[in-house]
């Protein structure tokens, strides 16, 4: 298993196996969000109580799952490393802060609109928005220990021990709306007893999340292969 | 092994009397406490809350200020390098570190934090909640910053960039705190139990990864 | 029974910022023998030393047999404080080590005894490099990995070495070091070395 993956380890390799991928994702991605859009904004029934401000939910949801789950792939992608020492698996985990802190943001503005109509505020310090806040932190402080160590060795090593450590806050994001009373509503889509939200909205929410995990995808194969073009290229400057 | 944390225990206390950082710490939390009634514009008594939370910030900076220096002269001059090679186990090093880190920036701000709420407010009822959550607090804040001092090692810009690191893992921490601090029903301690629990996971856990990290970080 | 005290590495390769090193390597070292690293700058002695103490990771294999203790080690860091004091540092060492070899024996072998109370940032470069040496004096180690034991050292503090390296080797030690000197600096018949291209 690990051999067959070796082959694929070889960064000039990679590089040009995610050519075809990264543009299969663009050209699905884009239909998809139309698609979830259009759905969502004119064709979902409103929400009984929230009236139409719950439309906010199709992007504020979709991109809230893919921060979270940048955060994930990082930590993953970070202990392969750290077991195994393949170069590509950090240098493809350097990549995805970038990308992450775009979705965070959008995640904590969007969230903030919504709250102004149905909570009366644009910030409350519950605990399911500082956790939110907490982890754009531990992004910035990734994206920053890399600049730190742009001419050290150890760089790559401390990356990616920083965000094992940084994955503390995952779960108390994740569980932060079942364990504590706060005002932000609790999980509605992903939970033990199944989806409590109305089918007619969750097709149009899933389209756009599918859309905007691929969307994620293609800026984070794009910024891969700028970086192993960047290596190349200190790699030839070094060499003689 | 008793003897060789104590010895290593001993020679960073004396270290850290010798040049001269020890007193840094505890001054800059007074100088950092001075600040908040000078910011109000009077010498009126604060209110209660504003002097807890006065508190609660000068002991996270002045934690800061001395996590810089954890393992950096070790680091530099290379007596870390020479524990490694020859075998000297690195657990005990830590632990050793840490609490000597504590002793310094942790206890004596407990200690004198009580004085201070209470000559800064004129109350005297959440003392005995500032104490216990204060010594549950900063033996976290060590624990919690002696990987990230030792991941910044040998890094270009680290002193600024450690305090940015940091700060995002310290706030649950301070949130905790400053919660357990302001009961007013005394009968739930709720948070004092979760910061006890974060302590005795963190007791094992953050020495193991800061040994992993200085091993691997030491070329 | 003691095993015989050898080192062999075979095929031995290193890898920083994704670039080879050196070009693979193999030798043997075994018991009262010494291997001199030489090279020019930057060809990487100071990288092998490292991964023989097991500081770098590596391809390849590198087999130690019959160590008995610690290894020794000097590199280019002295690990030395500048406000201690030379007494206190040889008591610490002493300690970590928990070694049975007396204070004064220490300061009598290396004639410290002028600057046993000054701190150490007093001292110059030549004797803050000797003081690195009493560590290898307090354990009873049979492996000595050295990185350039004799810059900046004057006559004497050599001399002292060169004995230190001589009575470590009749004892059946075995000594790594790294040089830039040329010709012969030790009288040392069983000596072999290898050259980093």
């Amino acid at each position: 298993m690990l051999r067959k993956l070796h082959k694929y380890a070889n960064p000039n390799k990679f590089s040009l196996i995610i050519m075809p991928i990264k543009n299969v994702c663009l050209y699905t991605a884009l239909p998809l969000i139309a698609i979830g859009l259009i759905i969502g904004l004119f064709f979902s029934p409103p929400d009984y109580q929230q009236g139409e401000t719950v439309r906010i939910m199709y992007i504020h949801v979709s991109s809230a799952w893919i921060s979270l789950f940048a955060y994930v792939l990082i930590f993953f992608l970070s202990v392969f490393y750290l077991i195994w020492k393949f170069p590509l698996f950090v240098l493809m985990a350097k990549e995805i802060p970038f990308v992450a802190i775009i979705f965070t943001l959008i995640t904590l503005i969007t969230g903030s609109l919504w709250g102004k109509p149905t909570w009366g505020t644009y910030w409350v310090w519950d605990a399911r928005l500082t956790s939110f806040l907490i982890l754009l932190f531990i992004y910035l402080g990734l994206i920053f220990i890399d600049k730190a160590f742009k001419y050290n060795v150890n760089g790559d090593l401390s990356f990616s021990y920083l965000s094992i450590i940084g994955a503390i806050n995952i779960p108390i994001i994740k569980f932060s709306v079942d364990w504590w009373n706060t005002l932000h509503q609790p999980a509605s889509v992903i939970r033990a007893s199944g989806p409590s939200i109305n089918i007619e909205m969750l097709i149009p929410l899933m389209i756009m999340s599918t859309g905007v995990l691929l969307l994620f995808f293609y800026l984070i194969f794009t910024n891969i292969q700028s970086a192993i073009a960047e290596k190349k290229i200190l790699f030839l400057s070094s060499k003689d | 092994m008793n003897n060789l944390f104590y010895i290593i225990l001993k020679k960073d206390f004396k270290d850290n009397l010798l040049s001269n950082k020890a007193w840094f710490t505890i001054s800059f939390f007074l100088l950092c406490l001075i600040i908040f009634p000078l910011a109000f514009g009077s010498s009126q008594y604060l209110e209660l809350n504003v002097s807890i939370s006065a508190i609660w910030i000068s002991t996270l900076f002045a934690n800061l200020i001395a996590l810089d220096h954890m393992y950096k002269e070790d680091y530099n001059d290379g007596t870390l390098l020479y524990y490694i090679v020859n075998k000297v186990p690195l657990v005990i090093v830590v632990y050793a570190k840490c609490l000597s880190h504590w002793l310094f920036s942790g206890l004596p701000i407990i200690l004198i934090a009580p004085l201070c709420s209470y000559v800064f407010s004129g109350y005297s009822e959440n003392n005995l909640n500032l104490f216990i959550s204060l010594i549950l607090a900063t033996p976290i804040f060590t624990l919690i910053g002696s990987p990230i001092a030792a991941l910044m090692l040998g890094s270009s810009l680290r002193g600024a960039a450690l305090t940015f690191i940091t700060l995002p893992f310290y706030l649950p921490i301070i949130i905790f705190g400053v919660m357990g601090t302001n009961i007013n029903n005394s009968n739930i301690n709720a948070e004092f139990y979760l910061l006890l629990a974060i302590l005795s996971i963190g007791m094992i856990f953050f020495p193991m990864i800061t040994v992993k990290i200085l091993k691997s970080i030491i070329n | 029974m003691k095993k015989k005290l050898s080192l062999t590495v075979t095929k031995l390769r290193c890898k920083r910022n994704s670039i080879s090193v050196f070009k693979p390597l193999s030798f043997k070292v075994s018991e009262g023998q010494m291997l001199i690293i030489k090279g020019k700058n930057g060809r990487g002695k100071t990288t092998l030393i490292h991964c023989l103490a097991g500081l770098l990771s590596y391809q390849g294999f590198v087999r130690w047999k019959g160590v008995e203790g610690k290894i020794g080690y000097i590199g280019h860091k002295f690990g030395l404080k500048e406000y201690e004091t030379v007494y206190d540092f040889i008591k610490f060492w002493k300690a970590v080590y928990s070694s049975k070899v007396s204070i004064e024996e220490v300061v009598e072998f290396f004639s410290l005894f002028n600057v046993l109370f000054s701190p150490i940032a007093f001292l110059s470069f030549g004797q803050k490099k000797k003081l690195t040496f009493v560590r290898l004096y307090f354990f009873n180690n049979n492996v000595w990995l050295l990185d350039e034991p004799f810059s900046g050292m004057d006559d004497n503090n050599r001399e002292l070495i060169v004995n230190m390296i001589e009575s470590h080797i009749l004892n059946k030690g075995m000594v790594v070091l790294s040089t830039h000197e040329k010709g012969r600096i030790l009288n040392i018949k069983n000596t072999k070395e290898l050259v980093i291209e």
